[in-house]
């Protein structure tokens, strides 16, 4: 069987969510099947500049083929248009330009896609809302298999992507709360589709004592692994840790693992290690007393599920619909929306062992159920096996440009935020029913 | 803070969450996140206001006026007349029909002495021209009335943006300092009873002690024996110690009492002077260990 793996963005040194994701779905699914990477030249995915020779490369062993990307993002454009197709009622042309705005635009690669719609048994899309998967999809439905990657972004908002969750032959979701947006905004629940998410893979040896030694850090601390960016909830967590500190024990620290892209405080109890090795970042999991995830936006965090997988609990963004229903459903931690929860969350797992213990055991029981790599390629395989024994249904070809000329330019579209807005919230508390119970707080 | 009692074999985050919550509700009243308190604000005012001073639909009032405003304020600057009028003594004599024209303004010119035997036309003349300076004068004066009316009514819309800002803000402070008022008097209450309690709970224990050496004595007699039949003494403690029932402190001492104070009246000086190596041992008779010791913190979850 031979499969591709088609990604914005695809190096063994390149850490995004989805890239890495893609890495590792595409090294693991070669153990099983033939699998080539198709992905564009660019490395920043800011400006998408064209940074890697195009042509076939190699990374840890797979095929890669990079097709040049034709033209740069421009970000003042691409802001203005994003802030019209998401504020303001528009019509299909916008949002078509919108995404040419977005890029990574690579005609190349599609073309390449089309000259021979059989050269892959199946083709894996990664990130819904790029270029290269919509345009893809687009060539090769039948053959099309989604990664959508999505979060509560107005992106998902936009009526051009409606079609391509529906279009697609099977939609690998990351979360229960994601296939619950998902099916909400597209309609596709007749499209097979499976929760899997990425799986991990944490050593046997991870020392704490090493870790100890090599940082001198000694007592009960939290672990906050990731990029210090206001974006990922970094100012809210230093500010809840700081009143935590002053307020409630002033004896646990808060240790930041990643590189900061805002100031950090200086604060007798925090600490800074950088960036550090693999080995380094297990040794800090396994001597932490509580894993710490503030971010508002997650559509699967790697990162709490590491930690699951070290035994150690955590307590993560009760605003994030994800990381709260997986924490609820791991039962592996705890949440907070407010300073109040954040303090008594931090206070029952500092001062409570036991309760730190049971919730390291469930979270190690629910990572074992989920996402170790067996499970993970089990899920993929099984869902292909599904799609060979079914034959593909008989849907017309998608036209590009979703509809006629004259169609495509009447302003009927809806503000992506207003869509987003109207889609459920909270996490996914019933799986096997999916349903969503409201959440008790606004969105920022 | 005190700690959670949780069963380790039965550990449930979202029963735990909930009794974070209700220990943060007792703690704080009731629980507004910032979204609620801005709802709060613009619909429920009267919940928390009193009505008769602020009314509580004041930011949709507002905020109708200034659509009002908005959509009143484009000033519309009539037409300038175009064209020069210059009034000269022949105006009234010319004609622009060309060369009939000039032929016709010589006619009139010709004429012009018949014609002021009926009236007089340098008068009227004169009057156009002061008519003609006086419409200058009075376009020259709408035109800049025009431009500072503009950039008033500019100026008042930016102003007005934030008046309005302030308005809000100011609403949503009031309400929130209302719900804070109203946590704060809970927890008045409740730190009042806690003192009330505390109070009888020191003067109980204050009369503990004024008899401790008497029951001293009968401990130590008591641990002796407890040793001597290879016991534990602090068991003899224990069974010797038992609740007293609150006592007014100016309650009138038992029969037993005064018979003590009168049979030894040395020991009760005696007493006086070890009451403060004591207080280890009469506080730690206290329900409650923690707050004995004084040693738990708990957090302020309230000034958030």
């Amino acid at each position: 069987m031979k499969l591709a793996v088609v990604v914005q963005r695809y190096g063994a040194d390149l850490n995004g969510g989805a890239e890495l994701h893609a890495r590792y779905i595409a090294e693991r699914l070669a153990r099983h099947a033939d699998v080539e990477v198709l992905t564009t030249c660019a490395r920043d995915y800011i400006t998408w500049r064209n940074e890697l020779p195009p042509g076939t490369d190699s990374v840890n062993g797979l095929s890669v083929k990079r097709f040049k990307v034709s033209r740069e993002r421009n970000p003042s454009d691409f802001g203005k248009l994003s802030q019209y197709v998401f504020g303001d009622l528009h019509s299909i042309a916008d949002e078509l330009k919108w995404l040419q705005a977005e890029g990574p635009t690579s005609p190349e690669l599609i073309d390449y896609l089309l000259q021979d719609t059989n050269r892959y048994d199946y083709v894996i899309f990664f990130s819904y809302r790029y270029y290269h998967a919509y345009h893809g999809i687009r060539v090769i439905p039948q053959r099309a298999i989604l990664v959508p990657t999505a979060e509560r972004d107005p992106a998902l908002g936009l009526a051009i992507f409606r079609p391509t969750f529906r279009a697609v032959r099977a939609v690998m979701y990351n979360s229960y709360e994601e296939q619950s947006l998902i099916h909400k905004v597209s309609e596709n629940e007749h499209v097979p589709g499976v929760v899997v998410g990425v799986g991990s893979e944490v050593p046997e040896t991870a020392s704490p004592e090493r870790f100890r030694h090599r940082a001198e850090i000694t007592g009960d601390f939290m672990l906050y692994v990731g990029r210090i960016d206001e974006n990922k909830g970094c100012a809210e967590m230093f500010d809840y840790f700081q009143r935590y500190s002053s307020q409630v024990s002033n004896k646990l620290k808060l240790v930041l693992i990643g590189s900061p892209v805002m100031n950090i405080p200086k604060h007798p109890n925090i600490r800074h290690l950088g960036f550090v090795t693999e080995e380094e970042k297990y040794d800090a999991m396994a001597a932490a007393t509580v894993l710490l995830m503030p971010s508002y936006f997650e559509s699967l965090s790697m990162v709490t599920i590491e930690a699951w997988a070290m035994n150690l609990p955590v307590i993560v963004n009760g605003k994030c619909d994800v990381l709260r229903g997986q924490t609820i459903r791991a039962n592996g931690g705890l949440y907070y929306e407010s300073y109040g929860e954040f303090a008594e969350s931090v206070h029952a797992l500092e001062t409570n062992r036991d309760l730190r213990l049971k919730f390291a055991g469930d979270g190690r029981t629910y990572y074992e159920g989920h996402y170790t790599w067996d499970v993970i390629e089990q899920k993929y395989i099984s869902m292909i096996d599904q799609l060979e024994a079914s034959p593909p249904p008989r849907q017309k070809t998608i036209s590009k440009n979703q509809t006629g000329w004259f169609e495509r330019r009447k302003r009927n579209c809806s503000p992506a935020q207003d869509v987003v807005n109207k889609l459920p919230t909270g996490p996914v508390l019933d799986p096997a029913k999916n349903t969503r119970r409201k959440s008790t707080s606004n969105k920022p | 803070m005190s700690e959670f009692k949780i069963q380790s074999d039965n550990v449930d985050v979202e029963k735990i969450m909930e009794q974070i919550r209700s220990r943060i509700k007792d703690k704080r009243g009731v629980d507004y996140t910032e979204d609620q308190i801005k709802e709060l604000a613009n619909v429920k005012l009267e919940r928390f206001l009193d009505p008769k001073n602020v009314r509580s639909d004041l930011l949709k009032h507002y905020r109708q006026n200034k659509q009002k405003d908005k959509d009143g304020i484009a000033l519309v600057r009539p037409p300038i007349p175009s064209g020069t009028y210059d009034v000269d003594p022949d105006v009234i004599y010319r004609s622009s029909r060309g060369i009939a024209g000039k032929v016709l303004y010589g006619l009139r010119k010709v004429l012009k002495p018949i014609l002021k035997l009926f009236f007089n036309p340098d008068m009227i003349v004169h009057i156009l021209a002061i008519q003609k300076s006086q419409i200058e004068w009075m376009v020259d004066t709408h035109v800049e009335l025009s431009e500072r009316f503009e950039k008033i009514a500019k100026a008042r819309v930016e102003l007005d943006a934030l008046t309005y800002e302030v308005l809000n803000n100011l609403v949503v402070e009031m309400t929130r300092l209302s719900i804070d008022v109203k946590n704060h008097k809970m927890r008045v209450e409740s730190v009042a009873s806690r003192l009330d309690f505390d109070e009888r709970r020191a003067r109980a224990l204050e009369q503990v002690v004024a008899y401790q050496p008497n029951a001293r004595k009968n401990s130590t007699t008591n641990a002796d024996d407890a040793k001597d039949d290879g016991g534990d003494g602090s068991q003899g403690r224990k069974r010797r110690r038992r609740r007293r029932g609150r006592r007014r402190p100016d309650a009138p001492p038992t029969a037993e009492v005064k018979e003590a104070v009168a049979s030894e009246p040395q020991a009760t000086t005696e007493s006086a002077g070890t009451k403060n190596d004591n207080d280890g041992n009469t506080v730690s008779t206290s329900d409650d260990p923690s707050q004995a010791s004084g040693s738990a913190k708990s957090p302020d979850t309230t000034g958030q």
